[in-house]
């Protein structure tokens, strides 16, 4: 393979001799110190290879010995040069093909994330982005060492990033951190006070003396448990108190919702802009003038692939829909709709962790309202510590 | 499987040429023949190649026989669609299937 490839660079001349003189010629070969191979007899003639550069040499050491060589076969790349000499444009074609594929290797032109957590990549390519890894830029300008720490620090998620430069491809691997649990502090002394106005159904203490006992009502921010302890010999001391306070809770929610609301709806004229992403540079495909404030935009980005790899050329769509404001007027079943998503929000957000008892409902159509009135009665743990 | 034969030994010991007297210098250090002195080096790779080294001419190129002159003797071929791979000043690399070889003084 080696020795094929030398040749093929340096290029062959295999020519044939006259089979008369065979021995004669070789034992001439042998003395010129030209190198010849690929010796072979046959009836009429004896054929041979030689290097192109030794071919002349040859050539005219064996004009001088009357021994006359014909030429059967040229090879190689310097034939292949000669042979497209004249084609200058060829020639200029491989000349700006191979400049041009050497430009092009000197920017970064696709950027792959691998992480093992759930993270958005077009996130991740932005943090990038800002850091100075984008498609487009330089290799010589990349610094990965600061990009890494860069993008560890703004990603608190990552425990740690790499960024390694494969060609024209930088590869982002991210490893997600184990956060450890959170030590809870008890070095500092504190009281347990109640969260909000209730009537305890049960108080477990775990540090420090109860002021309250089972079936006390309370108000918010009452003392329930003090962190001051006496021992047996009468001898005070403070501690960190801990405990739960289970109590009957009472929780108010009110909404009114208008039967005429301001929405923003879709004209349904809609203006298209479209943008050729070309190696980093955004060229307009189609413009569209008159874009004002009274549009929404919708954006949709087509990357270019070869099997798994991003080329670096996107088509990207803005779509932009006329919007206009108008009344609406909801119907009794939209109102109803529009309160029951109401109520569950509000129970989602403040009564997660709550166990909820009973439920009054005071909901009512009031002239162009509807009037939302719900209590709910719940038991949860009112405890919550704080320092003195 | 891998042959090395040094070839010209001793001929003639009472010429003592000087070649000769290497050989038995060689002989008395206890080192191998043409190590010191100047001989023709055969080595052979099965029975398909033979690499020839120090040789003087080639006296006659068959297909089925090629005869190469070492100086003192001609060592002869015989075989099968022999042909000579490469050829240089000093060397030659004889390829085919070779059945015999004869060393003629």
């Amino acid at each position: 393979m080696f020795l094929k490839s030398f040749r093929y660079i340096f290029g062959t001349v295999d020519f044939i001799i006259d089979s008369k003189s065979t021995e004669r010629f070789l034992n001439l070969i042998k003395k010129s110190n030209i190198k010849i191979f690929n010796i072979k007899k046959y009836e009429d003639f004896l054929q041979a290879s030689v290097i192109f550069y030794e071919f002349e040499d040859i050539k005219s050491y064996l004009l001088k010995h009357n021994i006359i060589l014909k030429i059967k076969n040229k090879s190689g790349f310097p034939y292949l040069l000669q042979k497209y000499y004249k084609r200058v444009g060829i020639i200029l074609g491989i000349f700006c093909f191979s400049l041009t594929l050497y430009v092009l290797s000197m920017f970064v032109w696709s950027i792959n994330i691998n992480c093992n957590m759930n993270l958005d990549e077009n996130e991740v390519k932005n943090i990038a982005k800002e850091v100075g890894l984008y498609s487009g830029i330089l290799k010589k300008k990349i610094d990965v060492k600061s990009i890494e720490k860069e993008i560890e620090l703004r990603l608190h998620e990552s425990s740690w990033v790499s960024v390694n430069i494969d060609g024209s491809v930088a590869n982002i691997m991210i490893n997600s951190k184990l956060d450890p649990p959170e030590i809870v502090q008890n070095n500092n002394y504190c009281n347990i006070k109640a969260t909000m106005d209730a009537q305890i159904i049960a108080i477990r203490v775990f540090k420090g003396t109860a002021q309250v006992k089972n079936g006390d009502a309370v108000e918010k921010g009452q003392l329930l448990v003090s962190g001051e302890i006496e021992d047996v010999f009468g001898e005070k001391y403070f501690v960190h108190a801990q405990a739960k306070a289970i109590a009957y809770t009472k929780h108010e929610y009110k909404d009114k919702i208008d039967y005429n609301q301001k929405i923003i709806e879709r004209t349904g004229k809609k203006k298209i802009k479209k943008n050729l992403n070309l190696f980093g540079l955004n060229i307009p495909i189609l413009y569209t003038k008159g874009l004002s404030e009274n549009y929404e935009k919708e954006e949709k980005t087509k990357i270019f692939k070869i099997a798994s790899f991003d080329l670096p050329i996107n088509l990207s769509d803005e779509i932009w829909f006329e919007t206009i404001e108008n009344i609406k007027c909801f119907s009794k079943e939209e109102i109803l709709n529009e309160a029951e998503k109401r109520i569950d929000e509000y129970k989602n957000n403040n009564l997660k962790d709550v166990i909820i008892i009973k439920e009054d409902k005071n909901n009512k159509f009031v002239d162009d309202n509807y009037v939302i009135e719900e209590t709910y009665y719940c038991q949860e743990d009112i405890a919550l510590e704080e320092e003195f | 499987m891998h042959i090395f034969i040094v070839s010209e030994g001793v001929k003639n010991v009472k010429k003592k040429k000087k070649s000769d007297k290497m050989y038995y210098i060689e002989k008395a250090i206890g080192v191998p023949p043409g190590v010191i002195s100047k001989c023709t080096h055969v080595e052979m790779n099965g029975n398909r190649e033979v690499i020839i080294e120090g040789f003087k001419s080639i006296l006659q190129y068959e297909e089925n026989l090629i005869r190469i002159s070492t100086g003192k003797m001609i060592v002869s071929f015989s075989g099968r669609k022999l042909s000579i791979k490469c050829l240089s000043i000093n060397s030659l690399i004889i390829e085919g299937f070779i059945t015999d070889v004869k060393f003629i003084t």
